[in-house]
């Protein structure tokens, strides 16, 4: 009997004991999960940002984008694989021009309502560019076009030129560039007054009508066409960094296509 | 010709004398009683009946050759089954006893020691596997809004899953699983989709400051899962399926092995929902609501090697996908398991050991890059001992309580900006059961909590009085209740998204709460009436501030804070009742005020309604022991509530009034041979359809339909 007693006595110290190793425990499994490699989150090293890779022979590419500030315009010139941040103008310095400044606007649903407008300078271009980005908003120099084809690999199968499609320009717009997104919450939002390419800018759409936003990639393969007659093919791959920070942009390019 | 016609006549007619035989006698209840109107019908064929006159007599003629039961059966007592035998004549006594089959369901939460759910001494709202399996719950929260008013899940932020119960939000309400605590939190609740219906046994509702047993964040509750661990026979497997509008995909497999002293029962669930829109209005707090997928594995294992001991180990993971942003899931996961040893000491005592272990990760899933980023980690470490004494051997008139847990909790978070916390906690309980006579019934208990995180501690305090006699139960009691600030809470430093931080504060008080509730309870037969009223008293509760900036060039911020008291006070009254001829009904109002007295706060929850109702009617008929059915009818009503929204721009709120609505749902399941089982139902049978939707509406796009395919081997 007491011998019995004791065995159980034993049994219950075992969970004991066992509890007692595993309560140090700090969680498990971490394989199943991936580490971000060098994420690119760093904004100090903008040096690895821009035309990450080119192959002259296939005329293929890879640009790497750090797009988390909402106050510049990246510039991007295909001819030259360059890069150029140039801030956002926040107040007037000289004369108005007429329509540049930032509108803050109530957002409902889809509609918006101006509140106020802030003029300021205009915007800034870098000297050589045919491409611009802000966040996701995509400004080219000449026009935009979409196509059916998911990735840049469709399209070169599919054989086509697209020297007759009809290639859509920039058009002004004050409700689309985020500025100041301080006030998300209230729905009232700060818009640059800027012209913007919305066939290109339909790459990611951002929908802020019920906050957090929602991201959804239309997936596509997007023409330009530029003022100097080339053309370059662009696929958005991916809009987060490899820690899952949303702004990071890796685009795969054709140029000239 | 005559002669023909009328020898043929007497033929038909001795033949058919000669077919039948007679049964007759009484039935009546213990008490000698006539049960005048009982029914008494053949087992086998409920077309063959009749039922029972003034005086409980009743005769019935049936065929001579019928070799099975016969059976009678009264509203408010169990059925009785009795013999055929060969005799020509049968006199039959039947003796009914009174059905109270729900009312001796043992219960667990309220004392932590095993109780009939008539004499637990704290109200326990008790939900069985056979309300689960009406209801078709897929999870906690779709059973809990057909079962519980005054429980209403909504959407926070994010379109994550906020719960209000009387009043008290997620992170006042204890959910355990077979009473251990679960970790990880979004929003400040658990995650409901980890809590599915499959191989539950039954849901235990404690309402009200819980905390003298359970500790922090039991203020509001406690809502015990036990799971089954009875299993007959040497091998079962049962297997389910179900598909509805959205493509709505559930699946689970259960199987179990018995064989001596090994039990155990092994599940699989999945489920699956397609992301559908909803009725667009420039107003809706929500346009879409988001799909995704889920997977829970779970094995338990129970060892008896003697009929004092009892071992237990289980072992889960769950998996979850939700596609907020298509292209970069949400992932959430379980891993969790624990040991757990049951030792009836002599007549006496008995104590518990156990260890748990539950570590709830949440992580991205960028799809481009076939990266899978883990962004939170919550890992608890838990164990635990609980030993009782009864003062005498042969009733448990006199039973004391002791125990004690200890937790280690790990937390690292995007939410931090330094690096993971932990912290130690331990506790002591201690709880005095004492029977007074057979009328009056004292449970007092008393517990220490100490935290390591700021040496911070708690004595918390519980007593109840029991009053029974004959169909009456009174209860009243007062139970202390609080929550410690969470790790999160106090080391939080999170940019949302470039708008504004949310902090921690550190300099935290626990939220404490007085709950003071009394009940009555009325059983008679399958009658069961309930009425309880509630005041809670919460001071310091802990949400966070109105938007702040100091001028300091750090920008806007909101932060953790306690507030000043709020009384939340209620009621609820239920009746249900099991009618003649297999109809169920159940009904449940309830009322709940909040009363906040200092506002100040980025609130995002919309409070609880004022009033709501469940409703449920089913009517359940055995046609044939190899066939049944039943039609199940059943609703609830949330009234409107009015609140503020509050304007993060300028710090003001307006006022918005969330408009009361009602969903009700129609069921008929058919039960074949006993093991396949066959629902089809419409959910909304109304088509009601929310506009706006806001944040507290029901996620419906209007009338929705399952089909559910069971199978039990």
């Amino acid at each position: 009997m007491r011998e019995n007693i004791l065995h159980k006595c034993a049994a219950l110290l075992a969970i004991c004991l066992y509890a007692v190793i595993f309560s140090s425990c700090e969680g498990m499994f971490d394989g199943i999960y991936d580490s971000p490699q060098d994420s690119g989150d760093d904004t100090s090293q903008e040096t690895k940002y821009g035309f990450v890779s080119y192959d002259s022979l296939s005329h293929k590419g890879v640009l790497y984008l750090d797009m988390t500030n909402y106050k510049r315009w990246t510039y991007l010139s295909f001819k030259d694989m360059t890069l150029q941040n140039i801030a956002i103008p926040e107040t007037l310095t000289g004369n108005w021009d007429g329509h540049s400044g930032i509108s803050y606007q109530y957002v409902n649903g889809k509609e918006y309502t101006l509140d106020t407008m802030i003029k300021t300078d205009a915007q800034t271009d870098a000297l050589y560019w045919d491409l611009a980005l802000h966040r996701f908003d995509a400004r080219v120099k000449g026009g935009a076009y979409m196509t059916d084809y998911n990735s840049l690999d469709e399209l070169l199968s599919s054989g086509k030129d697209f020297d007759n499609a009809e290639f859509v320009s920039d058009e002004y717009t004050d409700n689309q560039v985020m500025t100041d997104i301080s006030s998300m919450f209230s729905f009232r939002i700060g818009y640059q007054n800027i012209n913007c390419n919305k066939v290109l800018s339909s790459w990611l759409d951002m929908d802020i009508s019920t906050p957090p936003p929602i991201f959804t990639p239309s997936g596509k393969v997007y023409i330009l066409r530029f003022d100097d007659g080339n053309k370059a093919a662009l696929h958005l791959d991916s809009y987060v960094s490899d820690s899952g920070v949303k702004g990071y942009l890796t685009i795969s390019f054709i140029y000239p296509y | 010709m005559k002669k023909i016609i009328l020898y043929t006549l007497l033929l038909l007619f001795v033949g058919g004398a000669s077919a039948q035989k007679i049964v007759k006698g009484t039935v009546k209840d213990e008490k000698g009683t006539a049960l005048a109107g009982a029914t008494i019908c053949l087992t086998d064929d409920i077309t063959v009946g009749t039922t029972a006159d003034t005086d409980g007599a009743f005769v019935l003629k049936i065929k001579s050759d019928y070799k099975g039961k016969i059976q009678a059966s009264y509203v408010g007592y169990t059925t009785q089954y009795k013999d055929i035998t060969d005799k020509k004549q049968q006199n039959i006594a039947f003796t009914l006893k009174e059905d109270v089959k729900y009312l001796d369901q043992v219960v667990v939460t309220g004392t932590r020691t095993p109780k009939l759910l008539s004499e637990a001494p704290i109200q326990t709202r008790l939900i069985t596997s056979e309300d689960i399996e009406k209801t078709d719950a897929a999870n906690i929260t779709d059973l809990l809004q057909q079962e519980m008013p005054g429980s209403e899940f909504s959407y926070a932020m994010n379109q994550q899953v906020n719960m209000n119960m009387a009043g008290f939000f997620g992170q006042s309400v204890l959910f355990l699983i077979d009473g251990e605590r679960l970790s990880g939190e979004t929003m400040d609740n658990v995650d409901f989709q980890r809590l599915d219906m499959n191989n539950v046994e039954r849901i235990e509702i404690v309402k009200g400051a819980a905390s003298a047993l359970y500790g922090s964040s039991a203020a509001g509750g406690v809502i015990n899962i036990i799971t089954k661990d009875k299993m007959t026979k040497p091998v079962s497997v049962g297997l389910s399926a179900r598909y509805g509008s959205h493509n709505n995909q559930m699946y689970s497999a259960n199987i179990g092995l018995n064989k001596g002293m090994f039990h155990n029962m092994l599940s699989v669930n999945y489920t699956g929902i397609d992301t559908y829109t909803v009725d667009y209005n420039k107003d809706n707090d929500f346009n879409q609501v988001f799909g995704g997928n889920t997977w829970n594995f779970k094995d338990k294992l129970i060892l008896t090697p003697s009929d004092d001991l009892k071992f237990t180990a289980k072992a889960g993971y769950f998996f979850r996908e939700r596609l907020y942003n298509t292209d970069i899931p949400d992932r959430y996961r379980d891993f969790n398991g624990g040991l757990r040893g049951n030792w009836t000491i002599n007549d006496r005592s008995d104590m518990e050991l156990s260890y748990n272990f539950d570590q709830y990760d949440k992580s991205d899933y960028i799809k481009a890059k076939d990266l899978d980023i883990r962004d939170y980690s919550n890992v608890q470490n838990s164990v635990r001992a609980l030993y009782n004494y009864s003062f005498s051997k042969t009733d448990q008139d006199r039973l004391l309580t002791f125990g004690a847990d200890y937790m280690h909790d790990y937390l690292d978070s995007y939410q931090f900006s330094d690096g993971y916390k932990s912290q130690n906690t331990a506790d002591v309980f201690a709880q005095y059961d004492w029977n007074l006579n057979k009328y009056w019934e004292i449970v007092g208990a008393l517990r220490y909590d100490w935290f390591s995180d700021g040496n911070n501690s708690n004595l918390t305090e519980k007593v109840t009085i029991r009053w029974h006699k004959d169909a009456f139960t009174v209860r009243l009691g007062y139970g202390g209740g609080f929550r410690a600030p969470s790790l999160k809470e106090k080391y939080m430093n999170y940019d949302m998204a470039n708008i504004f931080y949310i902090r921690g504060n550190k300099d935290l008080k626990n939220e404490k709460s007085h709950n003071f509730n009394i009940s009555g309870e009325y059983t008679h037969g399958s009658f069961n009436y309930t009425a309880s009223a509630y005041y809670n008293l919460v001071q310091n509760r802990i949400t966070t501030s109105a938007l702040k900036n100091d001028g300091d060039g750090t920008g806007n911020y909101v932060q953790y804070m306690n507030i000043d008291d709020i009384n939340v006070y209620g009621g609820e009254i239920t009746a249900q009742c099991r009618l003649p001829l297999g109809l169920n009904a159940k009904v449940c109002y309830s009322y709940t005020k909040e009363e906040i007295k200092q506002m100040g706060t980025l609130n995002p929850y919309a409070p609880a309604r004022p009033h709501s109702l469940v409703f449920r009617m089913d009517y359940d008929r055995q046609v044939s022991k190899d066939y049944g059915f039943n039609i199940l009818f059943s609703g609830r009503y949330l009234s409107s509530v009015d609140s503020e929204k509050f304007n993060t721009q300028d710090n003001t709120s307006v006022n918005v009034t969330y408009p009361a609505y009602t969903l009700w749902k129609l069921s008929f399941t058919q039960r074949i041979m006993k093991k396949i089982r066959i629902s089809a139902a419409l959910d909304n049978l109304f088509n009601y359809i929310p506009s706006p939707y806001y944040f507290n509406s029901p996620t419906t796009s209007g009338r929705t339909f399952y089909i559910d395919v069971s199978v039990n081997l």
